[in-house]
């Protein structure tokens, strides 16, 4: 058979070969470096630029030096590439799609002439240690080193235009994990599945199969079967373009999901986008490793040029994307894989000048190159030169063994098969099978592979199957030349031998100093040629010698992929589409969404001191207590005394940590004999209820008291202004809200606008006569949208956070956590009048008898003597220069008294009323500003709230 | 100015289409969805919360244990054991005062400190149902086991569901696999967009709840 070219799609294309992933209806255009090429669904980039006759695609990481395909898989080094946006793409995996973009990356000024291959010229000074060395000295100079050597790193650009991509996560609990898609993979996951087990089987191509896929037609008829009966088999979910990342305690394992197809868009990414990776969380009852055997590629000079790959690669390229890797082969085998590669390559009519047998000695000296850094030629071990375009090695295989290391196993090195097997010391919930575990036929290897999988699907003992035999396979690393061991890191044996005659002979320690194994494909291709080469150098034996410790994560993850899907939870209050439709700014506190003002906080604040206004207060934590030691624990977490509070009445209170640190605030109010509701701040509510559960639960566990949060039941609407009773009173009958019958600090039940249940409670933080009711949540807008309609003539209107948050500071109220910090104790805040240090205990008693005698700083009111000034808020008040004696917590403009007002902490030596501190502005200015008689600017005796 | 002697109550998910107020309640009045994977709301339903010892005589009327929920009333109602010592009782839309007057008075004599609170205005409630309802929605939204081997239907279970403190029950109808989803109310809506766009990719229809689905 000789090649066709088919118009359009490369001349490298072949005719159609029975086990092609291709699409032939389906012909795409995509760029690559600017030039516009044709290709094939179901190509990879690499395949369709070699179709094309493409063959460089990369330079090399030091060297500079061309870089064409060496495994024609996802490790393949000298496959990265950008796409768009996108770099360090594996373009020897990543599918073509139309119109993409391709580029090759880290070139400069281009991937044919690229001005740093340079440092081959001086590659002998390149070597192990040259950045150590030679940037050592001077140190004042590393900052301009790090300017130059940034030049010279690898990898892609990232543009910051990019759009946000969508990544997706995902939860398994599968009764078996099969790691590894092949006919071992494919063939546990049968068997587990039929023992009735759940299967997620995780394949990292695109499609099932391993080797099956480019093997011959026998192999290709097992596939078809093993395919179908998975397919078909209920209970095996099949991940393919997904890779088992990393396996942890308990068989916790991540799965990377690429390029998931069905996302069809939504609220929360780009609606139509696909899933760019999804990272699946798996605990899975038992982790079957099938990762097969990944091929070795083998040191000699010359060993990195485009031109000379790996029998894979070479079997790949012909049967699953019909594209001719070269005209005139020499093919080096040790193993009947490159026997197969040399008969693929005569039956697709590439001629095979020598098939060199390494088995009865035959060797590669070095690959000879062409101007462009191409193979022009190899020379052989008996001197022999031939002329050829590519040359395929085939002289054995690296077992993947991370999976077995991250589960505590310890390979050993079988110098028999020339390959590290697994080393026995797996938990019991690890599974290994097909080519990592051992050498067998297809048949030998899949009966091993089902026992194993339905040894896994009951729990059993791995031991009782059958163990695989161990075929012989000659031990070859390195040739008689040096050659490249790390593509990716640009490293070569004559690296790593100097290295360890400079004394880094420890395998751990030549990683480090040569960097051997620590590029993108992480010693899969070169970890055992590393360690070879260090074994001859230093004269131990390779099991002496040990390897690496492969950790975590296997493959690279995107952050979006760790990221996963965003979930920022939201709450909001059941008025929320009357804030919505009347143009609420919104002001995200925490989870919640509030409206942060309606578009004028000012005449919001006019409308309060003037008429009445309505705010949504929802958020407030709401808790319902219930029992009769519910004193005993009001007593415990607040500072203040509660045993005598009458059913009615609601009492503010202060609870501090237990170092006395102001921990939160509000009221609590008894509606009948055994039912109390507490409030907290809204930040607070979840914090308050740990607290009282924590000292429940662990402190006083005998306590008959129930507390359950019903923040979110109730709406919280506060009605506050002059006309406040007015207007409540148009909406409820049932209770009497006269000054006299409903005082200040009391608490009613009762029913407002129709709806049954609500309690009021007489209280408020702007200063006004106000009114908190608390309506069925359910209920929330209706009250809301009523009494806006019932107030329309009193001139009601709806304020926000900002208006109430101007308000109190005007009444002088502090708020937790905006004026107390993480060190404010209750006596620093100005609570003196309320911690009774004659209750018998209570949470931060002895700190705060402790503080009582301490120096500490003051909350006071403060007033800039200009009164046009408003000091930002944490700007500082200091004494001379320098010295730091106070700040300002809170600051805004009165609208009210048309001037500006503050909050701050002072030394107790300014805390007196009319001292005149300095503030410090962020624009270095300093400004005089008076100590206030009172926290509250306005009606500082609260006669309008008592109204 | 508003009718006072009518008051519309209104759940925290938004209704799916044009709604209608039935019963005091806001309801989509469209037709119930049909496909394979549907979400609607039930947030109308009544809800008690019950707290008393965990294994005690009030435990023994309330039947369902911690990690189960049980039909009681003629199926009208599902009491589910949401926590030691905690269970919350679900029932027809309206029932909320009785059925908390019904399980006070079976209460009352045990003896045991005991206290029983209405949450109906409190709490969330959707339905998920469908054979994908966890390969399609949940399990990319919660770190539990869902399989029915681990969790089959009658489970309970208080978990993070889309990073929200969730009551998931397991709860079957016609023997289609079926989620209850219980959470505090103003997260709802929240969780409710939260499940439709998980379950974009398997083709989720949202819906308002109709008589079938309680």
């Amino acid at each position: 058979m000789t090649a066709t070219v088919h118009p359009g799609v490369g001349t490298r294309r072949l005719s159609e070969q029975p086990g092609e992933v291709l699409d032939r209806r389906a012909p795409l255009s995509f760029s690559w470096d600017g030039r516009s090429y044709q290709a094939y669904r179901g190509d990879t980039i690499v395949s369709g630029l070699l179709a094309n006759g493409v063959s460089v695609f990369s330079r090399s990481f030091k060297y500079h030096r061309p870089r064409g395909v060496l495994s024609a898989s996802f490790l393949d080094p000298g496959c990265t590439v950008q796409v768009g946006d996108e770099p360090n793409v594996r373009g020897a995996h990543r599918r073509l799609e139309p119109g993409m973009a391709v580029a090759p990356q880290n070139v400069w000024p281009s991937l044919r002439y690229d001005a740093k291959s340079a440092n081959q010229l001086v590659g002998r000074f390149l070597g192990a240690g040259f950045y150590y060395k030679t940037f050592m000295k001077p140190e004042r100079l590393w900052p301009a080193y790090e300017q130059v050597l940034k030049r010279f790193a690898t990898g892609g650009r990232v543009s910051p235009e990019t759009p946000h991509g969508f990544y997706d996560k995902r939860y398994a609990h599968p009764d078996v994990l099969v790691a590894g898609g092949g006919p071992a993979g494919m063939a546990a996951a049968l068997a587990a599945a039929e023992a009735g087990a759940e299967v997620l089987l995780v394949e990292e191509e695109y499609d099932l199969g391993g080797h099956l896929r480019w093997g011959d037609g026998a192999e290709r008829a097992v596939l078809a079967e093993l395919v179908a009966a998975v397919a078909a088999a209920p209970g095996i979910e099949v991940l393919t373009n997904s890779v088992v990342t990393g396996r942890y305690d308990d068989n916790w394992i991540a799965v990377l999901q690429r390029r998931h197809p069905d996302r069809v868009g939504g609220g929360f990414g780009p609606a139509g986008s696909p899933v760019i990776e999804r990272l699946v969380k798996a605990r899975a009852g038992a982790l079957v490793v099938a990762a097969g055997l990944v091929e070795r590629p083998y040191v000699f000079e010359g060993n990195d040029r485009p031109g000379v790959m790996l029998s894979s690669a070479a079997r790949r390229l012909v049967n699953l994307w019909a594209v001719k890797p070269g005209e005139r082969a020499v093919v080096l085998s040790a193993n009947a894989a490159g026997d197969a590669a040399a008969a693929d390559l005569e039956r697709v009519g590439v001629e095979v000048a020598r098939v060199v047998d390494a088995r009865s000695g035959g060797d590669v000296v070095r690959a000879l190159g062409a101007r462009n850094g191409t193979l022009s030629g190899v020379e052989l071990g008996d001197g022999t030169k031939l002329d050829c375009d590519l040359l395929v090695t085939a002289v054995g295989w690296t077992a993947p063994t991370s999976l077995l290391n991250m589960a505590g196993d310890k390979p050993v090195y079988e110098p028999r098969a020339a390959r590290f097997l697994p080393g026995g010391r797996l938990p019991g919930n690890v599974y290994v099978t097909g080519g990592i575990a051992g050498d067998g036929t297809l048949e030998e290897l899949m009966a091993h592979a089902r026992a194993i999988g339905e040894t896994a699907a009951r729990g059993g003992e791995a031991g009782s199957a059958p163990a695989l035999r161990i075929d012989p396979h000659p031990a070859l690393f390195k040739g008689a030349t040096h050659g490249m061991v790390d593509y990716s890191e640009d490293v070569s044996s004559k690296d790593l031998v100097a290295a360890a005659a400079e004394g880094y002979d420890s395998i751990e320690l030549m990683k480090r100093y040569t960097t051997v194994t620590m590029g993108p494909s992480q010693g899969k291709l070169e970890t055992v040629n590393a360690v070879a080469i260090l074994s001859e150098a230093t004269g131990r034996s390779i099991a002496e010698t040990g390897t690496t410790v492969w950790r975590p994560p296997y493959a690279p993850i995107s952050l979006g992929a760790l990221g996963g899907r965003i979930l920022e939870p939201v709450r909001h209050s059941p008025m929320q589409p009357w804030h919505e439709a009347h143009g609420a700014r919104p002001l995200v506190a925490g989870q919640w969404i509030r409206p942060d003002h309606y578009g004028d906080p000012d005449a919001e604040v006019a409308t309060v001191r003037n008429k009445v206004g309505i705010i949504d207060v929802t958020p407030l934590g709401k808790l319902d207590l219930r029992g009769p030691d519910v004193p005993k624990l009001l007593n415990l977490l607040y500072v203040n005394k509660w045993s005598k509070l009458a059913v009615g009445s609601v009492r503010y209170g202060v609870m501090c940590a237990e170092d006395g640190v102001v921990l939160d605030d509000g009221v609590t109010g008894r509606l009948a004999e055994d039912r109390w509701v507490m409030s907290t701040t809204s930040s607070g509510a979840a914090t308050v209820w740990e607290w009282a559960e924590s000292w429940l639960q662990t402190e006083h566990p005998d306590w008959q008291v129930h507390v359950t949060p019903v923040t979110t039941a109730y709406a919280s609407i506060n009605i506050a202004g002059p006309a406040s009773r007015e207007l409540l009173g148009r909406l409820c009958g049932d209770v009497d809200l006269s000054g006299e019958a409903f005082g200040y600090m009391q608490v009613r039940a009762g029913t407002i606008a129709g709806v049954p249940g609500c309690w009021m409670w007489r209280i408020g933080f702007t200063g006004e006569l106000s009114y908190e009711i608390h309506v069925p949540a359910s209920y929330g807008l209706h009250v809301w949208e009523t009494l806006l309609d019932s107030g329309a003539d009193l001139g009601v209107g709806a304020f926000g956070i900002e208006a109430q948050r101007i308000m109190r500071l005007e009444k002088g109220h502090f708020i937790v956590a905006q004026d107390t910090d993480g060190l404010t104790k209750a006596l620093g805040a100005g609570l003196d009048w309320l911690v009774k240090a004659d209750k018998d205990d209570f949470a931060g008693k002895p700190e705060l008898a402790w503080q009582a005698g301490e120096h500490y700083q003051r909350l006071v009111g403060l007033q800039p003597l200009d009164g046009d000034i408003v000091p930002p808020e944490a700007s500082q008040i200091v004494a001379g220069e320098t010295r730091i004696v106070g700040r300002i917590t809170s600051s805004r403009r009165s609208p009210t008294l048309g001037r500006s007002i503050c909050l701050g902490f002072v030394e107790p030596d300014l805390a007196a009323a009319g001292t005149i501190v300095t503030v410090l502005l962020p624009d270095r200015r300093r400004i005089p500003a008076r100590v206030m008689e009172h926290h509250a600017h306005y009606d500082p005796e609260g006669v309008r709230l008592r109204g | 100015m508003a009718d006072l002697a009518v008051p519309v109550a209104r759940s925290p998910i938004r209704p799916v289409g044009p709604a209608a107020v039935i019963d005091g309640w806001e309801h989509a009045t469209g037709a119930a969805a049909r496909g394979g994977l549907r979400l609607c709301d039930l947030s109308h339903l009544a809800k008690v919360t019950v707290r008393a010892p965990a294994d005690g005589a009030t435990a023994a009327a309330l039947v369902a244990t911690h990690g189960k929920a049980v039909r009681d009333a003629g199926a009208r109602r599902l009491v589910i054991g949401s926590g030691p010592g905690e269970w919350l009782v679900l029932a027809p839309q309206g029932e909320g005062p009785a059925l908390l007057a019904d399980i006070e008075a079976r209460v009352a004599g045990t003896g045991e400190f005991v206290s029983v609170v209405e949450l109906t205005h409190g709490r969330a409630l959707m339905r998920l149902s469908g054979t994908d309802a966890v390969t399609g929605v949940l399990a990319k939204l919660c770190a539990v086991n869902l399989s029915d081997k681990a969790t089959p239907d009658g489970t309970a279970l208080r978990t993070s569901v889309a990073a929200v403190v969730t009551d998931v029950v397991r709860d079957d109808v016609d023997s289609e696999r079926s989620y209850l989803l219980h959470c505090e109310r103003s997260s709802g809506q929240y969780l409710f967009d939260a499940l439709l766009d998980a379950g974009g990719d398997h083709g989720i229809e949202p819906y308002g709840a109709s008589h079938k689905d309680w």
